[in-house]
């Protein structure tokens, strides 16, 4: 350890002033009653992921009465938020742009003086040995949670203030290219089904004279069984028309040589609704490859989750196995898996409307074979394909870039929180 | 306000018999059920011939004491009046009547006394009362309750506190109500007894919505009052709420009913339905057996046809001892779908609903109605017997159609159910509803349970009528397209699927497409930017040694 860097605690810098920490309010402070649909964003364990805050359509709201009645729990840019129980090891920085949210019943906020980095200081909390620290001393039976008293004693090491500031410095590089990453895919993708529905959807693919079918008076043809019109030419068909159904296995668990192997094994857990996939929680081998129903699936295929967490769909980025909670699409030759991602998702569409009545919570074969969808003529999707497969080859890329900077930071992480890395 | 006070005394006359059992020690005594229903059913008879015989014979309506005037007659007018009664009235006796036994209550062995005169009414009215077992025993309709008490020095003080009770007040004037107050007494009268024991015969109870959707897509308004002397059957009727529901949308003298139930409960049970509801004439049909071995109801050799069929069968039931004896020659053309196996585990879970549907579509006569509840599985199973029995609903053209219910529909059981509507007069198309969405989550004890309301049910059997479609509730599809399905029957197959998007025009396309490569731009530059911000903090790690 770096002889420059101090030892200390949340709690001595609470009693030096250099920190402050707040629990979030109870219960009979704010009450359900005040949550509404205007206002600012309440943050609690629910919203906190590792590094950053995530809201969503159940994040409750509170109005600017609320915030004026209880202004200790009002967040500042910089101040980094835990969640009280549950998923105690994470926490987030709350950004210039978060500033003035609202500290939720089940959040503790800290607040640090101007000669601390906060930065620095959330990096250091989602080391794993903080996250181990915090595990082994929160109470609770059934969850974790942590409370001001187990705060008090939670360790810091503290280099000096620039150095703070250089090492937040390398880490948050990752994390913006990361960041910029999911954004440049996001975006992709969202182009990419934007084309897709004025060309498949809305039949406005271009002509022979270039221009959109269907606004330019393009033959459309009533088709009986889907019960829409639909470009002459094209036809009513199950999915299989453009690619091949496949099912999975998976290895006995008695025979340990079947697994952790270097052959990635998908199963619904994994599809965490990225595109690409490349790698996955479990591992076989290639013995364990031979001697299951599973076979090898190549890049592109089409995953589709059957069982368990339902319809999600997700591309191979490099040969995997699959279990048998899947169904895998493998496209036809002269079919951009382009094409057939998008497809699947209105097949998967259909199914989630028509399961309306029983849960939709399963996918079984029939239903993949007996929807009917409305299948163009293969140069269409060629053109569809010249257009898109670049957009998702950048999308694979940049999903596995950040697989590499993520294990990259997360190497480095200990290693510079600790001094036996530095940085000049 | 006459009618709320009668159910209320009514209902309070069960409580205290079930008291009394209860205070004699037979609370939760499988005999209890036996009591009550048999005390009460002699309560019945008493007052509706009291309330029959006044009603023909004025003198007795104006005696100060009917029961005294009718000891008073000769044996001629007696005989006159018996014969002048209706065939729903069970011939009583002077010494038969309640009063009668009250009188004498302070008597030596009065239990004896009160068994007696139960068992010498049931002998009387034998022929007309009595329910027949598929082997062709007779259940008569009372048995010596009183020895149901195991100690013989209460039995007196039993059967006294009994007539102390039913000789307090006189249902005659409910006589003169309609079906609803009957199905609720009766209802009440058998709530603690009619619940799923756990063996391998469940009694479930029908709920309400479930009787009258039924009763109501089989008899539409239109035809009430014009079908006359039709057949009506349940071969697995339990206490007889479908059969009760159908007869009352007929008209309970237009029809005849027909049941069979394995269940010995079940048949007095139903046999007490009837009587309550003037079916009385149906009682000889009511038998206690095996519908799927010993279907009983035959013309000639040949198994009986029928007009409408109603049921609510067991879904699953262990029936391996017998399943090889279904397997037969002699069967086949009844279980054309075939038979399920006995399975290697769980030979509980044997799907006997199967069995029942094909006995269903089997029993019914040309141009005949039924409607079957059946486990929401089986509309959307993709092999075996359940799709064979979708197809030959399909392929010949006796479908009317399917309404999905809501989960918990049933208060005793998880499983979704549908009722099926066969109608082999239907040649065209078939509705199918989705009504999964609809009602309202109660708690009741301690099972979730689905409420649909008046609007509901009403909406449900409006739309099944009218063959109409409603965007996601229901469908009006022709036979080919079920086929083209795989012969799903779930309504949500056959929904239009809209897809969420917006119409755009080629100028709000490309400026939506603009709008893509700008901010790709900016992230492509940005990312550049970081890539080499990497670059440089990399290269300014230093490991410390």
């Amino acid at each position: 350890m770096n002889t420059n860097w101090i030892k200390t605690s949340l709690g001595e810098l609470q009693r030096n002033g250099r920190a402050s920490v707040q629990t979030g309010p109870f219960g009979t402070m704010l009450k359900a009653a005040e949550y509404s649909n205007f206002g600012v964003p309440v943050i609690s364990v629910g919203e906190i992921q590792s590094g950053y805050l995530l809201i969503s359509d159940r994040t409750p709201k509170v109005s600017d009465s609320t915030k004026k009645r209880l202004p200790q729990f009002v967040l500042k840019a910089g101040d980094i938020v835990f969640g009280r129980k549950g998923a105690i090891n994470r926490n987030a920085i709350v950004g210039e742009d978060q500033a003035g949210w609202f500290l939720g019943s089940d959040g503790i906020r800290l607040r640090l003086s101007d000669d601390i980095d906060s930065v620095f200081v959330s990096y250091q909390f989602r080391s794993s040995a903080v996250g181990k620290w915090l595990l082994q001393n929160s109470s609770g039976s059934i969850m974790p949670s942590l409370n001001q008293k187990i705060l008090d004693r939670l360790p810091i090491w503290l280099p000096n203030t620039g150095e703070q500031q250089k090492i937040a410095a390398v880490l948050s590089a990752f994390d913006a290219k990361i960041d910029c990453n999911n954004r440049i895919n996001a975006e992709l993708e969202a182009m990419a089904k934007t084309l897709y529905d004025y060309w498949f959807v809305q039949f406005d693919f271009p002509d022979q004279n270039g221009r959109p079918y269907k606004s330019s008076g393009g033959k459309m043809v009533y088709n009986p069984t889907l019960k829409r019109e639909i470009p002459a030419g094209w036809e009513d068909s199950s999915i299989l028309a453009v690619a091949d159904l496949l099912g999975g296995g998976t290895p006995t668990k008695k025979k340990p040589e079947y697994w952790n192997g270097a052959i990635p094994f998908f199963t619904p857990t994994d599809a965490d609704g990225s595109i690409y996939k490349f790698a996955t929680a479990d591992y076989i081998t290639e013995e364990g490859l031979r001697k299951s129903s599973t076979k090898l699936f190549g890049k592109n295929t089409v995953f589709i989750t059957a069982r368990g967490s339902v319809g999600k769909l997700v591309l191979a980025g490099v040969d995997m196995a699959m279990n048998q909670s899947c169904y895998a699409l493998q496209a036809k030759s002269g079919i951009s898996h382009t094409y057939l991602f998008f497809l699947t998702r209105e097949l998967i569409h259909h199914l989630e409307v028509k399961s309306s009545g029983s849960v939709f919570n399963s996918i079984v074969s029939n239903d993949i074979e007996f929807t009917k969808l409305a299948i163009p003529d293969t140069a269409v999707v060629e053109r569809f394909a010249a257009v898109v497969e670049s957009a998702f080859q950048r999308i694979a890329n940049n999903t596995l870039e950040n697989q590499h900077l993520t294990q990259l930071r997360d190497w480095l992480l200990p290693m510079l929180m600790n001094g036996q890395v530095t940085v000049e | 306000m006459v009618t709320q006070e009668f159910e209320k005394r009514t209902r309070k006359l069960i409580d205290s018999l079930k008291g009394i059992c209860a205070a004699y020690g037979l609370g939760n005594d499988g005999n209890e059920f036996k009591i009550i229903t048999q005390v009460f059913l002699y309560k019945f008879l008493n007052d509706k011939f009291a309330f029959e015989a006044k009603r023909i014979d004025p003198k007795l309506a104006a005696a100060e004491n009917w029961a005294q005037a009718i000891g008073a007659l000769s044996s001629d007018e007696l005989e006159m009046l018996q014969l002048q009664l209706g065939p729903d009235t069970a011939r009583l006796k002077p010494e038969h009547f309640i009063s009668h036994l009250f009188s004498r209550q302070n008597a030596p062995d009065f239990a004896k006394l009160f068994d007696d005169t139960l068992r010498d009414i049931a002998i009387t009215n034998n022929d007309i009362f009595a329910v027949k077992t598929d082997g062709g025993a007779k259940v008569t309709l009372f048995d010596r309750v009183s020895e149901y008490i195991t100690d013989e020095s209460k039995r007196d003080d039993f059967c006294r506190a009994i007539i102390n009770k039913v000789a307090e007040f006189s249902f005659e004037r409910i006589f003169t109500q309609k079906y609803d107050f009957y199905a609720a007494i009766f209802e009440y009268l058998i709530k603690d007894y009619n619940k799923d024991s756990g063996g391998k015969y469940a009694e479930y109870y029908t709920p309400h919505a479930v009787a009258k959707i039924m009763a109501a897509i089989l008899v539409p308004e239109e035809v009430r009052g014009k079908v006359a002397n039709v057949s009506c059957y349940d071969p697995s009727a339990g206490s007889g709420t479908l059969l009760m529901n159908l007869a009352h949308a007929i008209g309970e003298q237009r029809c005849s009913i027909f049941s069979q139930d394995i269940s010995q409960k079940s048949s007095s049970l139903l046999r007490l339905n009837l009587i309550l509801n003037n079916l009385v004439h149906s009682i000889p049909n009511i038998i206690q057996g095996n519908t799927i071995l010993h279907p009983y109801h035959r013309d000639g050799k040949a198994l009986k046809k029928f007009d409408y069929i109603v049921s609510n069968p067991p879904f699953k039931m262990d029936f391996s001892d017998f399943r090889n004896q279904l397997d037969s020659r002699e069967h086949q053309a009844r279980f054309f779908a075939g038979v399920p196996k006995v399975p290697k585990k769980a030979v509980d879970k044997m799907a006997i609903y199967q069995l029942f549907l094909q006995h269903i579509i089997y029993s019914l006569k040309p141009g005949g109605k039924a409607a079957v509840v059946v486990p929401t599985g089986f509309i959307t199973a993709q092999s075996g017997i359940d799709k064979k029995i979708r197809s030959k609903l399909v392929d010949e053209k006796m479908l009317a159609g399917v309404v999905s219910m809501p989960s918990n529909i049933f208060a005793t059981t998880g499983t979704n159910v549908s009722i099926l509507f066969i109608d082999r007069a239907n040649t065209e198309d078939v509705v199918l509803i989705d009504a999964s969405n609809l009602g309202t989550k109660v708690k009741e004890d301690k099972n979730q349970k689905t409420v649909l309301s008046v609007e509901e049910e009403d909406r449900i059997i409006a739309t099944f009528n009218s063959k109409e479609a409603v965007e996601d509730f229901s469908v009006v599809v022709g036979y080919d397209e079920i086929a083209a399905k795989n012969y799903s029957l779930s309504a949500g197959q056959y929904f239009e699927v809209k897809i969420e998007y917006v119409d755009l025009t080629p100028e709000e396309f490309a400026a939506k497409m603009q709008v893509f490569t700008d901010n790709l731009e900016r992230l492509f530059e940005e990312s550049t930017g970081l890539e080499k911000e990497i670059r440089k903090q990399l290269a300014g790690l230093r490991y410390e040694y």
